[in-house]
């Protein structure tokens, strides 16, 4: 698993937020808006509540006025257009009072055991005037501008698991329906859709049309604290890929497609091609990226019907696929996924991960020597006397806790630097391991500096996609492939890069609404057909 | 008087805050990097922090046990039978949890700084590996672990975190921040500073 196949992933069925959406459906979750204080401007409160696995949760929503000096969407922000706490149950009016004290001012804020998701968003100034102002004129908005920004709040985060006191993940693990991972991140993301289409419609004093508004999907923006995430969970990254991977296996291994199921990915493919015309980014990167994708699929699209008539079709498809960019590759991937539900959405379960995977001390060092020949290549291979296999150095800001990446021949700080350079590591322990023999516990206490790399080098033989085979600190190390790769396993879309370090994207673009729920699962790569 | 001394005098009822387990296990990883301790010790620490908090005394000193110079452990004697001296629990808890799983059947630590933290130490141990372990006192200064059949008795819930270890901990995390300046804040995020579009 490298940076670059990583940096190429697109969203499929497996995404989070389309389990999430299945599940709302296959529950018959209903939502039920039952406070709504906003003032004519749109300032004010809402609470949105559902049922689902049996357990109630709410959204509980702040809108607040933000002057425009302050909307930024780093973690640097201060304040913020909207701030959102999904809730335990049916929060009364000391609950909601309590989080419109704490839940505006985010990292600042305290939380309880109660409060599950907490949330912010900013508006997309442009399209939010633009769809409130074509409102109250009697009119819909601009559907090119909608098209073409397809959000009205983008979140700048979305915390989870007991952050600044809000419950541990151990509390919902087990609850059904929030089971699998961000699952209620997930949750509260589609809930907050759904209030910026109804903030939107009652600060225009009319309804949107419901194309427009299916469009409408959360935005998002994400810097680098993204990237840590993977490095510090490699149990949960390895779930998610293996996951994928046993997927395509099953999907390729499947001998003979019926004359619906062709007939489905030809439709599909079809689709794929509009939603390319419609994903347009400023950076010109991404866009000579998308444009050689856009030719990538427009030759290999008339292949279909063809091989699709093979034996083993898919595995074909996959072949043929190999010789194209690797976005195409990944697309290719996603889109063979796509109408075998029956087949693979069960995987789902196995994408989350219990307790970690504990260092195995009985192990002769002579046999972690021999592991790291079989799975470290990656890693040996760097050449750490070339200051540019090393110009890199990720590290937290004091500046609110900011994760930051700098460059350690020209900034102060690298003595700090936060450990996300696995490869030197496991080079570094490969250079002490040259001549121990004896037990991994004998070696680790004459050298316990290893003890982490040791870990992972162990834990490569029983989760082969633990660690993204790359050196995370070199010259070329582009953060932007770990988010994508992250973000389209939230089910992200339409990526957007702004630099190296940060992008924005569209999540929930095209999922069913609040009310449509019965029609949940049909929304891969979305086209904008106003 | 140090800060671990005034506050295991003054309590039992000291001042104490919710926080979730989830938040206090990240900042005991912070702070053990702050600390100096090697990544991987930092981490097994980290690991405990449930049963650290399952009392503010645990807590307290789990926070203490950081503090100060961590060295690789001086230990003696077989895989069987080992002996550690002088040692500083955050460094000897996994050399000593490693003995476990390698099949010793005793381990002898002398003059160890925080001899009550090898309860959840060995609780965790018994979590993780299942091992079964009993802690004996034969003096003052010396600690024996035997490997035993029922093993020592679970510890509790995670309680309300006491506020004077805790802001111990913050100031051991801080000192992974890297200070601002106007150059990181411009260019070490790739973003820039307002989003009005």
């Amino acid at each position: 698993m490298r940076l670059e196949r990583m940096g190429s992933m697109f969203p499929s069925r497996l995404s989070f937020l389309r389990s999430l959406t299945r599940r709302l459906s296959a529950d018959k979750a209903v939502v039920t808006r039952s406070v709504w204080q906003m003032d004519p401007d749109g300032f004010g409160h809402a609470v949105y509540s559902l049922t689902l696995g049996g357990h109630v949760y709410s959204l509980v929503a702040f809108s607040n006025k933000l002057d425009p000096d302050q909307r930024t969407d780093r973690v640097i922000a201060q304040a913020w257009d909207a701030a959102f706490v999904l809730y335990d149950g049916v929060p009364d009016m000391a609950e909601i009072q309590r989080l419109s004290e704490n839940a505006p001012k985010q990292e600042a804020g305290r939380f309880s055991e109660r409060d599950l998701v907490l949330s912010r968003a900013n508006k997309s100034v442009r399209l939010f005037a633009e769809v409130t102002k074509a409102l109250r004129e009697g009119r819909q908005p601009d559907a090119k501008m909608v098209g073409d920004i397809g959000y009205l709040m983008r979140t700048t985060a979305v915390y989870g698991n007991g952050k600044f006191g809000i419950a541990d993940r151990n509390v919902i693990a087990d609850r059904p329906g929030l089971e699998g991972p961000f699952a209620a991140e997930m949750l509260t993301v589609w809930l907050i859709r759904g209030f910026t289409h109804d903030l939107a419609e009652h600060v225009g004093g009319a309804t949107l049309d419901r194309a427009l508004k299916r469009h409408l999907g959360i935005g998002n923006s994400t810097g680098l604290g993204m990237a840590p995430f993977l490095v510090s969970h490699p149990e949960l990254l390895n779930n998610w890929m293996m996951v994928r991977e046993t997927a395509l296996a099953r999907v390729r291994a499947v001998r003979v497609l019926s004359r619906a199921q062709s007939d489905r990915l030809v439709v599909l493919a079809e689709r794929v091609a509009r939603h390319l015309n419609q994903w347009t980014v400023p950076d010109e990167s991404q866009q000579a990226r998308i444009k050689r994708l856009r030719q990538h699929w427009a030759d290999l699209a008339p292949q279909l019907p063809d091989l699709l008539d093979q034996p083993k079709p898919l595995d074909q498809l996959i072949r043929v696929s190999q010789v194209l960019s690797v976005e195409c590759q990944e697309l290719v991937v996603s889109l063979v996924l796509e109408p075998f539900g029956d087949l693979i959405d069960g995987l789902t379960d196995c994408m989350g991960v219990g307790a970690g995977v504990p260092i195995d001390p009985r192990m002769d060092v002579a046999d972690l020597r021999e592991a790291m020949q079989r799975d470290c290549a990656w890693a040996l291979g760097c050449d750490f006397d070339d200051p540019r296999e090393d110009a890199q150095f990720w590290y937290v800001s004091e500046e609110k806790q900011e994760p930051r990446l700098g460059s350690r021949y020209s900034e102060a700080g690298s003595e700090l630097e936060s450990p996300l350079d696995t490869a030197r590591q496991i080079q570094h322990l490969a250079q002490d391991l040259r001549h121990a023999d004896g037990l991994l516990a004998d070696f680790l206490r004459a050298y316990p500096q290893h003890r982490s790399a040791a870990r992972r080098v162990q834990r490569l033989a029983t989760h082969p996609y633990a660690e993204i085979r790359d050196n995370l600190i070199c010259e070329r190390c582009k953060p932007i492939d770990m988010l994508r790769c992250k973000l389209s396993f939230f089910g992200a879309a339409k990526f957007d890069p702004k630099s190296d370090r940060w992008t924005r994207i569209t999540l929930a673009q095209g999922a069913p609404l609040h009310d449509e729920l019965d029609d949940a699962d049909d929304w891969w790569l979305p086209v904008f057909e106003p | 008087m140090s800060w671990i001394d005034d506050f295991l005098d003054g309590g039992p009822d000291y001042v104490a805050e919710r926080r979730s387990v989830a938040e206090m296990q990240a900042l005991f990883l912070k702070a053990g990097l702050g600390a100096k301790l090697p990544l991987g010790n930092a981490q097994d620490f980290s690991g405990m922090t449930a049963l650290f908090m399952s009392d503010p005394k645990l807590f307290a000193m789990a926070a203490a046990a950081l503090e100060g110079v961590h060295r690789p452990v001086h230990f003696e004697g077989t895989t069987e039978h080992m002996v550690i001296d002088d040692a500083r629990i955050a460094m000897a808890a996994p050399a000593v949890t490693d003995a476990f799983v390698c099949g010793a059947t005793r381990v002898v630590l002398h003059d160890l700084d925080w001899p009550q933290l090898l309860w959840p130490i060995l609780v965790w141990a018994q979590q993780v590996y299942g091992v079964t372990l009993g802690i004996h006192r034969p003096d003052g200064r010396t600690v024996m672990i035997l490997k035993t059949e029922q093993g020592l008795k679970p510890l509790g819930d995670p309680q309300a975190v006491p506020l004077v270890p805790l802001a111990q901990l913050e100031q051991l995390a801080a000192k992974t921040l890297v200070p601002s300046s106007d150059a990181s804040r411009m260019s070490g995020a790739g973003a820039g500073l307002q989003d009005n579009d």
